[in-house]
């Protein structure tokens, strides 16, 4: 199995509260599909996408990466991880403020030695004539395209998603999708998408669904529909 | 309520601002202790030498002047001074008689000595564990210890003058009546005249002197080395205070504008609020004001107060190097005045402007923050796309940051000047011990008789001659020395090694330096005693670093001075010589001229160590408050760098890589800055001081130096990696999600 998370449980002190994000979860990925992991604001997606993107740790229980466990790695290990395996897109983009559109990329493919070509990705993505903006001068759906980008020119394993069309309208929301999708095709990398918005989900191949920590459902979807076919 | 923000963010990013609060509280507390100490020192001083008939020169013949004659005819004070050097144990006393006229003994403590009496200076007596009222057995005779002494023209107590600090556990001064003193003068070698006064035509007193009783030697009190040393560094003390402490406050209140604008830049979305709100422009600068107020005060309070504290320590400690006597201790209102307030008018003006800034722009702006639109065309700097990835990051985040860049260069180039001072100030003393004294001057003993000698008496002794000049139009004292031409005790090289062949003169590289005298030039030349004027051409600069000097061979020298073919006044010898202490003014051993030195050098020690933490904590703080600056305003590029897989060291080199241009361009900058004042202070300060150091830095100095302030380096390198490393990608997320 590529993936798999075996009792997983995280929790966080807030003041005087004590908040379990995550209890013991337990789930088998397999390499080049798409996920979804469904559930309102609070379910624990992205305390899972987190601790699966090694930039936060479980009280307990293992996630075992290509048969390597991730959950006993140091800081050094697992940055190498995420420099190997891992690519990341974000609700807000995330991109580097004071870097042009070109230079965020490259940023990425510096870490990679069998990384894509840039300027095919950008292309791709369809920046690559604004390669030499600044994010700023650029709208919500462009830089989440440039963040897609970056997250693929060093060609990973995985690519983590945390509400990537969240703050994104209805038309950019699709053409991310869509390249999203295309990604999985064309270089067969796992794509694990955290969302609250159901409508995804139909685009996946399984589906997970999480609720106040715990896992509910985890189902396969046996006929997931074209990205351009999903509505909201 | 708004009161509040100021000190919470000051906490909240504590580590650079506290950076800046020690700058100022380090820049305060150096002006106040070093000018609460020269004023001290300098009024003291001036009352002291005032009160107590300071001599205007003193000179020595060989035969008894009439005292009253002279006083008569040129209206002045005369009094004869009577000396003798007693050996108590591995120490010498020198003693004078009480004088009444002129150079006045000053008793700080206890009573002038009577009959059995005799009173020592303090430094001497503290080294020494000697009290008030303890016997000193002199020669067989029981003397007290009345009380505690100091002279006008004894202010710097060295045993030669060409010594080069005081050093009291082996030599100091004392008085003793002179009904006392007669038992232990067994004879006198020559009479030592103080003059109190000035005379207009001394040229003709001095003609007059030789005519009658044979001038010897004669020193006014500009090149007297007693006296004069103490002044020079009283002048010298000042002005260094001023830019010691200038450069810190102007580096800090630069340092203090970076941080806010960047600060307030990052507040803008608050500070926008508060304006929409409906707060005026006034009553917001109000409340960020409060930073450069608060760090003022932080800094500036405690560093007066920590000035004036150790000021009194740091004039005990610093007298006994000049012996000036300390009366009374005053409290120079001005001085602390200056050293609280001055910080303000550097702070908060940098303060305002910093703020200014943001508020002249629209409400509107101001909450959109409009200060990420300002990454123009100019900020795509596509002349990097050359480099890879790593390195384009890091010459991007020094080009776009230029003012900081120039606050870490000046800072170290600063830094630099002080570590060089201290490294070759050390070096410089050890040069003179190891490499002059056992290379250049290879006699042990040097002698030196009242009168002109004909016939060498003594094996391994080598006759010399010597001749004070001034240099024509200054004041400045030359020492002219005939030798032998094969001379085997001084032996002169160029400045590559090769021996100096000594036809004609040749001058000391500390004359050359001083002058900007070269091989050719004319050395114009007025005789000290009789004013015969001279000029000779240098044909040789000896690599000689001691004194305003220069060397002929004997024979030559006699013929140009038209003294007696074959005459000397002194031998160098390699052996003790058993010569009549009558027939000497005086004798220096080489043994104890090093052991000076290297007395010297334990307490040059404690200065340099002084210069060493200035200059580390300068150069560390300034580089890690940037850093520091830079790791916070950056704490989301990092943390993303972060999640994409980038490494902590990598993060490091890419956002303070470019710190390493500038530290090496600072360093490289503060060498050629510490040429220029060690060339100022040659040429202005040390001109006319018989005395000088060889200060020019050489390549261990620098490589030292350069460890040294790279150890700073590193150790701010290393806390800005460990910030880095404490920045958790998932909290700056959290962060951005609520």
């Amino acid at each position: 199995m590529f993936i798999q998370i075996k009792d997983l449980s995280k929790s966080y002190q807030v003041g005087l509260t004590k908040i379990n994000a995550l209890k013991r979860v337990s789930m088998d990925l397999e390499k080049g599909k798409i996920y979804v992991i469904l559930g309102p604001s609070g379910s624990g997606k992205t305390t899972l996408l987190n601790i699966l993107g090694g930039i936060d740790k479980p009280d307990e229980g293992k996630v075992i990466v290509e048969e390597e466990d991730i959950t006993n790695y140091g800081d050094k290990e697992l940055t190498n991880y995420r420099r190997r395996k891992l690519g990341f897109i974000f609700q807000f983009y995330n991109l580097v403020n004071s870097l042009t559109v070109l230079e965020n990329v490259l940023s990425t493919k510096y870490l990679s030695e069998d990384g894509l070509d840039p300027k095919e990705v950008l292309e791709i993505v369809g920046m690559w004539e604004h390669k030499d903006k600044f994010p700023f001068e650029l709208s919500g759906g462009e830089q989440q395209r440039v963040a897609i980008a970056r997250a693929v020119v060093k060609n990973p394993a995985i690519i983590l998603c945390d509400e990537p069309t969240g703050a994104l309208d209805f038309e950019n929301a699709k053409r991310v999708l869509k390249l999203l999708e295309d990604i999985n095709k064309r270089y067969g990398t796992t794509i694990i998408i955290a969302t609250h918005n159901t409508a995804i989900a139909k685009m996946s191949h399984k589906i997970i669904r999480l609720r106040s920590g715990e896992l509910v459902e985890y189902q396969d979807n046996p006929s997931p529909v074209p990205a351009e076919e999903v509505v909201w | 309520m708004l009161k509040k923000i100021p000190l919470r963010i000051m906490w909240r990013d504590k580590s650079h601002f506290l950076g800046i609060i020690f700058l100022v509280l380090f820049a305060s507390f150096g002006y106040a202790l070093f000018s609460i100490l020269i004023t001290n020192i300098d009024t003291n001083y001036q009352n002291f030498v005032e009160k107590y008939n300071q001599e205007n020169f003193h000179f020595t013949t060989f035969f008894p002047i009439d005292i009253e004659a002279l006083e008569k005819k040129y209206n002045v004070l005369i009094e004869e001074k009577f000396t003798w050097d007693f050996q108590y144990g591995d120490k010498v006393i020198r003693f004078f008689n009480v004088t009444e006229k002129v150079n006045k003994p000053l008793i700080l403590e206890g009573s002038l000595p009577k009959i059995g009496e005799i009173a020592v200076d303090p430094n001497f007596a503290k080294t020494n564990k000697l009290k008030i009222g303890d016997v000193i057995n002199i020669n067989g005779m029981d003397f007290h210890i009345s009380g505690y002494v100091a002279l006008p023209d004894y202010i710097y107590i060295t045993k030669n003058e060409t010594d080069l600090l005081p050093d009291p556990l082996h030599f100091g001064i004392g008085i003793m009546n002179f009904e006392d003193m007669k038992k232990f003068l067994s004879s006198v070698a020559y009479r030592y005249y103080m003059v109190r006064g000035s005379i207009s035509d001394l040229d003709s007193f001095k003609t007059e002197l030789n005519s009658k009783y044979t001038l010897l030697s004669f020193v006014e009190k500009d090149e007297n080395f007693r006296i004069i040393v103490t002044e020079m560094k009283m002048k010298s003390a000042r002005p260094m205070s001023f830019v010691i402490a200038g450069t810190i406050l102007i580096i800090s209140s630069i340092l203090l504008f970076i941080v806010l604008r960047r600060l307030i830049n990052s507040m803008h979305a608050e500070i926008g609020t508060l304006y929409a709100l409906g707060y005026s422009s006034k009553e917001i600068v109000s409340v960020y004001i409060l930073f450069p107020i608060y760090i003022w005060l932080m800094g500036a309070i405690p560093g007066s107060a920590l000035g004036y504290a150790l000021s009194g320590p740091f004039t005990d400690f610093y007298v006994s190097f000049i012996s000036v006597p300390v009366v009374e201790k005053f409290i120079p209102v001005k001085d602390l005045f200056i050293a609280l307030f001055v910080p303000a008018l550097f702070m908060i003006p940098s303060g305002y402007i910093a703020i200014r800034d943001l508020l002249k722009k629209r409400v509107v702006e101001i909450i959109r923050g409009e200060s990420e639109k300002s990454f123009k065309t100019r900020f795509r700097m596509k002349f990097l796309d050359r480099f890879s990835f790593k390195r384009r990051i890091m010459l991007k985040q020094g080009l776009l940051h230029p003012s900081r860049e120039l606050v870490l260069i000046v800072g170290v180039a600063f830094a630099t000047l002080i570590i060089l001072y201290g490294v070759v100030a050390k070096s410089a003393l050890s040069y003179l011990v190891e490499d002059t004294f056992k290379n250049i001057f290879k006699y042990n003993y040097m002698y030196i008789f009242n009168y002109y000698e004909k016939e060498n008496k003594y094996l391994n002794a080598e006759p010399f001659n010597m001749l004070s000049f001034y240099l024509k139009g200054t004041k400045s004292k030359v020492v002219i020395y005939g030798i032998l031409k094969d001379s085997q005790m001084i032996i002169l090289k160029d400045n590559k090694g090769n021996k100096i062949n000594l036809e004609g003169l040749v001058i000391s590289q500390s004359l050359a330096d001083k002058f900007n005298l070269k091989v050719g030039d004319v050395l114009n030349l007025v005789n000290n005693i009789n004013g015969k004027e001279y000029s000779l051409k240098i044909i040789g600069i000896a690599d000689l670093y001691v004194g305003n000097s220069g060397y002929m061979n004997l024979e030559e020298f006699n013929k140009t001075f038209d003294l007696e073919e074959g005459s000397f006044i002194g031998l160098y010898s390699l052996d003790k010589l058993d010569v009549p202490k009558e027939n000497l003014v005086t004798y220096m051993s080489k043994e104890d001229a090093i052991k000076v030195f290297r007395d010297s050098a334990q307490s040059i020690d404690q200065m340099l160590q002084v210069m060493y933490l200035i200059s580390f904590f300068l150069a560390f703080t300034i580089i890690y408050v940037l850093a520091s600056l830079v790791i916070t305003e950056n704490r989301k590029p990092l943390a993303i760098f972060k999640i994409l897989g980038f490494r902590d060291g990598e993060l490091s080199s890419m956002f303070l890589g470019f710190n390493n241009f500038s530290f090496m361009i600072g360093f490289l900058l503060g060498i050629p800055l510490y040429n220029m004042l060690i060339g100022y202070l040659i040429k202005e300060v040390l001109r006319d001081v018989d005395f000088s150091f060889k200060m020019q830095a050489q390549f261990k100095d620098v490589i030292f130096s350069f460890v040294y302030l790279f150890a700073a380096f590193l150790l701010s390198r290393y806390l800005g990696r460990r910030k880095i490393k404490s920045i958790s990608p998932a909290v700056i997320l959290k962060e951005q999600s609520e």
